[in-house]
């Protein structure tokens, strides 16, 4: 494991709404990550990952909370300051310029990063293409020309190629194979190290996050439930969401989860469930559970948990 | 033996581009019986994508003319597949670029229907409420009046699941549309899934990179190598021993079961550069000169064919 570094970037309170009905689709969220460190955040779909992503960013305006770059408050508008904070985008498709060609799309990137030299340009772009295990010769081609991995591929090196301080992953391994998937999480670590970079990785794929991430969020319907290093979220999940998480990923072999599947409508953030909000759905809730909301307690002092009951579990899954 | 739902045989693709004529797909065949699914492995920019629209009838503009025969239900899908369109559903790659963002997610379902199901426009409202809750949306009636932006990655990814249903079709055909799902959701559209085939006899032609997925949804297996079929068979027995060095290679890098994250050296080579004889042979451990000459036949074995003649040697 590696040591606790400088905070880099840190959320307190965060909330954000949504559309003209303000849907709070992150709802009192505090994260802290630090400097060099791959932080990982999972949760399940629609519980507002990619909206707490693009308000670390300054795309989306918060309702409340603080964010810190770099120990400094950056408000709530505006991209001023934000360049040391990069987004690879969840769809590949929607990052690159239909009507632009690869490589014109990555050397403007860098135009308005202020490398003006083309010759640098070139050199770097064609180093990044290979290091994302892309032949050169793809920078001629238009988006539509390549295939969904290829895409996906592109959009990392597009970011990687701006050398930021933190670097927001949306989903980056999704739909790609094994292999690929293998070299892009040894490019990620290679980059990290060379260049000092810090990771916020959002992923569906536990054995990814598992590999790569020093520690892990575990996001539920707004709010985080329990965070950890990886190692001791993995080994002995307390919150059971995550637990019903962790349960449900397909073997190998085709074997059937043991543990039954969620109970219980996917929440709503038009009706958001008082108390506990995943309680509606929890297999272990008691009376408690629906009418106060469980305080973040301390499992150790780097793993804390949001549940009432996280004591009295098994914390084996 | 009964006809099969959809049956490809010797199927070539090719795009023209700015390198020449670029040969995506090559003697491509398989089949899927009634209730049948098929899975399609193999490395990024293989073929995949390409093989699917193909058959869909919907390849990009470069291509020319495919070769081969590809029938659905025992007529022709190669000279129009037209007369098809409500009977196959299709799951798309990428979710963003095929919703149009100015158009309510449900209209653009409701009018697919329209011209592809029977009914009035309140029983496919209704059916489609219906879908959107086994997709597991939340809100199920409210999603139908939401603009695709109001959606999240792997919602839009589940309206195009239930899109692909909504016309009851014979054959679903869907490319990657787990990969923006956790796995608690995955696990019930899974299950939707594996409950049409059963109940149904919907047939299935996936394209997954999810080992796990594959197993659980798939009863066979085609591994795809630059654009030419290189193994298929039964999933378990292709996933407990697989055969052709490259599936072997591709299942090592399941975190299952490697240790590190090694990766297979080497890249999948452009379709333009194609290798000679077995188009594996310069990523292959056990390659040997006669592999570079001469392309391996796919050799049929019981219920299961491999497209290489050491794949009974063991690694060194
Ligand atoms: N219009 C085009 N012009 C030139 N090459 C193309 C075009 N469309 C696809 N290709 C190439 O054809 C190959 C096969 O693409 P395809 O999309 O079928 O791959 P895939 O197996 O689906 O990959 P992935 O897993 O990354 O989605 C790729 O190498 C891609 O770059
Ligand atoms: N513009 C919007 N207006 C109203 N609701 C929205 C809007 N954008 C997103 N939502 C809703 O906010 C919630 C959170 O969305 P978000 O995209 O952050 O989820 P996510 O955790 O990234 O999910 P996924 O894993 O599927 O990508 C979802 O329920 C979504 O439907
Ligand atoms: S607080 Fe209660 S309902 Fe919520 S997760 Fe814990 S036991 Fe379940
Ligand atoms: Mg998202
Ligand atoms: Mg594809």
């Amino acid at each position: 494991m590696r040591c606790r570094l400088a905070e880099l970037l840190t959320a307190q309170d965060l909330v954000v709404e949504l559309g003209r009905d303000r849907l709070r689709a992150v709802d009192g969220v505090s994260l802290s990550i630090a400097a060099g460190e791959t932080f990982g955040l999972v949760g399940e779909s629609g519980c507002g990952k990619t909206t707490l992503a693009r308000a670390l960013l300054g795309l989306q305006g918060v309702a409340a909370g603080r964010i810190t770059l770099a120990g400094a408050t950056v408000t709530a508008t505006g991209r001023a300051g934000r360049a040391a904070v990069q987004y690879v985008h969840q769809d590949p498709g929607a990052a690159l310029d239909p009507w632009w060609r690869i490589g014109a799309t990555l050397a403007e990137g860098l135009t308005i990063h202020g490398v003006t030299d083309r010759a640098e340009q070139q050199a770097r772009i064609a180093e990044m293409l290979a290091a994302v295990g892309l032949d050169p010769a793809l920078g001629a081609r238009f988006p539509h020309e390549l295939s969904g991995g290829q895409q996906r591929r592109i959009g990392i090196a597009r970011i990687l190629l701006l050398r930021p301080r933190l670097v927001i992953l949306d989903e980056p391994t999704a739909g790609l194979d094994l292999s690929v998937q293998a070299a892009v999480l040894r490019l990620l670590a290679a980059l990290r190290d060379r260049f000092g970079l810090t990771y916020l990785l959002i992923s569906h794929d536990l054995g990814v996050v598992r590999r790569v991430c020093d520690r892990i969020a575990v996001m539920y319907l707004g709010r985080i439930v329990e965070t950890g290093a990886a190692a001791s979220l993995f080994a002995a999940p307390r919150h059971p969401y995550t637990r019903a998480l962790l349960a449900a990923a397909p073997h190998l072999d085709g074997r059937e989860s043991a543990a039954p599947p969620l109970s219980g409508d996917p929440p709503s953030l038009r009706a958001i469930p008082g108390g506990c909000r995943f309680h509606p759905r929890c297999p272990i809730a008691i009376p408690v559970c629906a009418t106060t909301a469980p305080a973040v307690e301390n499992v150790t002092a780097g793993h804390q948990v949001a549940c009432h009951r996280w004591q009295e579990e098994s914390p084996h899954a | 033996m009964t006809q099969p739902l959809l049956a490809v045989e010797g199927l070539a693709v090719a795009l023209r581009t700015d390198h020449g004529l670029a040969r995506i797909l090559d003697d491509v065949a398989l089949t899927i019986p009634p209730g049948g699914s098929l899975g399609v492995v193999g490395e990024s920019g293989c073929g995949k994508s390409t093989l699917l629209r193909a058959i869909l009838g919907i390849l990009p503009k470069g291509a020319t003319t495919p070769s081969g025969r590809i029938r659905f239900q025992g007529r022709d899908l190669l000279a129009g597949a037209d007369w098809a369109r409500g009977r196959i559903g299709f799951v798309p790659q990428d979710p963003y670029l095929s919703l149009n963002p100015v158009f309510r997610a449900g209209d653009q379902i409701l009018e697919i229907m329209r011209r592809h199901a029977p009914g009035s426009r309140a029983d496919h409202r209704r059916k489609l409420v219906e879908l959107f809750r086994a997709v597991q949306l939340p809100e199920p009636a409210a999603a139908l009046d939401k603009y695709p932006h109001q959606f999240s990655g792997g919602q839009r990814q589940r309206l195009l699941i239930a899109a692909a249903l909504a016309c009851d079709p014979a054959l679903l055909i869907a490319d990657e549309p787990t990969t923006a799902l956790d796995v608690t959701t995955q696990r019930e559209i899974l299950g939707l899934l594996k409950r049409l085939v059963a109940e149904r006899g919907l047939g299935l032609l996936f394209v997954t990179h999810d080992f796990g997925v594959l197993a659980t949804l798939c009863d066979r297996v085609a591994v795809l190598y630059a654009g030419q079929v290189a193994e298929l068979g039964p999933t378990r027995a292709v996933l407990d021993t697989p055969w052709h060095p490259y599936t072997r290679l591709l299942l090592a890098c399941h975190p299952d079961r490697a240790t590190t994250l090694a990766g297979i050296p080497g890249t999948v080579p452009a379709a333009t550069a194609q290798p000679s004889g077995c188009r594996f042979h310069p990523r292959c451990p056990l390659a040997q000169p006669a592999c570079a000459a001469a392309p391996p036949a796919l050799l049929a074995l019981g219920e299961r064919a491999v497209a290489c003649p050491r794949h009974e040697v063991p690694f060194g």
